[in-house]
């Protein structure tokens, strides 16, 4: 069991800037995640990769919180768990704490609001390589692009109102049934 | 007497929170309207407007949207020892549900069946997630500055620039986009 101890630290420092980075709702942590996770430290394949967003996907809590949990489960066992889980943590909890300490200052929030806003080109752009490296490893041939295709179309015009956990877990079994 | 209340609501928080986290599938903003329900109907810990602010706070700060929400909303109940048993509560659910997964079922990962499934899943995850970015950014894709730095951004990112790194160019872009808008006038 020697090597544990480098391993524990990298899980650290790889989750700490998955942390930092994963702004608005996980989407954005999941290029984060692909470049951490999959090109830098080879812990999970890229097909690896797409299953744990799926299944991030399909059971409660955030996407950042349930990948880091796996990952860190699949490198270290359940201490690499909860020390992922911790690390991913860690940054936002940090942020609060010192924006909490700010507000003793100022009452207003105008601040935040433009923080945010400066914020969201970058995490679209976050989102929108999501899109690029999960279809890469996942949509091979029509029938899955027609897949992602019919859950996004589903989501839009349906307004939400079918639970999109419903959705993966749909195509899921579909997925089963193509030859 | 004033200590022992203070952990009866840590432990009230860290049971609300573990509750409203088990039960909400996909995480993030899936959650927001759950918890205000819990928060400002049920418990009447904080006001609609308290909680909005919280909401307007947690934006900007990187992390889940829900622990975010969790972590300050246990705050403004009970101090730092409620936001930590808020967010420990909302985290566990997760944290456990995925352990016993990685635990019990990753064997089976592997078979063609199990694989199968995964695609089919991890394509409709790709809808999901292209969804969150159309869902983000259809307000501001006309926005010319929310467009050029995006897409610089994009840039980056798929030349290999690490995602983190080009986020900071994009903020710092939007600072230049600023000043040189404020000079042209």
């Amino acid at each position: 069991m020697t090597g544990l101890g480098p391993v524990l630290a990298e899980l650290f420092g790889a989750f700490v800037r998955i942390g930092l980075g994963a702004f608005g709702g996980g989407a954005s942590a999941i290029s984060l995640l692909s470049r951490e996770v999959v090109e830098v430290h080879n812990w999970l394949s890229p097909a690896e990769m797409a299953e744990v967003v799926a299944l991030a996907e399909m059971t409660p809590g955030p996407i950042a919180v349930n990948a880091a949990t796996f990952t860190g489960y699949r490198v270290a066992g359940v201490a690499g768990a909860a020390l992922a889980t911790f690390s991913v943590l860690l940054p936002p909890l940090f942020f609060l704490s010192l924006f909490l300490a700010l507000r003793r200052l100022s009452r207003s929030d105008a601040w935040a609001r433009k923080l945010a806003s400066a914020l969201q080109p970058g995490i679209l752009a976050l989102i929108a390589a999501a899109v690029w490296s999960l279809g890469k490893a996942t949509i091979h041939g029509w029938s899955f692009g027609f897949f992602a295709a019919a859950s996004f179309s589903i989501l839009v015009l349906g307004k939400e109102k079918v639970h999109p956990a419903l959705l993966v877990l749909l195509f899921g079994l579909l997925g089963m049934a193509i030859p | 007497m004033k200590n022992l209340s203070k952990v009866r609501v840590g432990l009230q928080l860290f049971w609300t929170f573990f509750r409203t986290g088990l039960f909400t599938f996909g995480g993030g903003f899936s959650m927001i309207p759950l918890i205000a329900r819990e928060l400002v109907e049920r418990r009447r810990w904080l006001t609609e407007e308290e909680f909005r602010e919280n909401l307007a706070f947690a934006m900007p700060v990187p992390g889940p949207v829900a622990v975010n929400t969790a972590f300050l909303a246990g705050y403004r109940v009970a101090g730092a020892l409620g936001a930590a048993f808020a967010a420990f509560g909302c985290v566990l659910p997760s944290f456990l549900v995925i352990l016993g997964i990685a635990l019990g079922l990753s064997r089976y990962f592997g078979t063609p069946l199990a694989k199968k499934f995964f695609m089919g899943a991890g394509a409709a995850a790709v809808g999901l997630v292209a969804y969150a970015f159309f869902r983000l950014g259809r307000d501001s894709f006309r926005d010319p500055k929310t467009l050029i730095l995006g897409i610089g951004a994009l840039v980056l990112v798929v030349f290999g620039i690490h995602p983190l790194l080009a986020l900071f160019f994009a903020v710092l872009g939007g600072l230049v986009y600023d000043w040189a808008r404020s000079r042209a006038r």
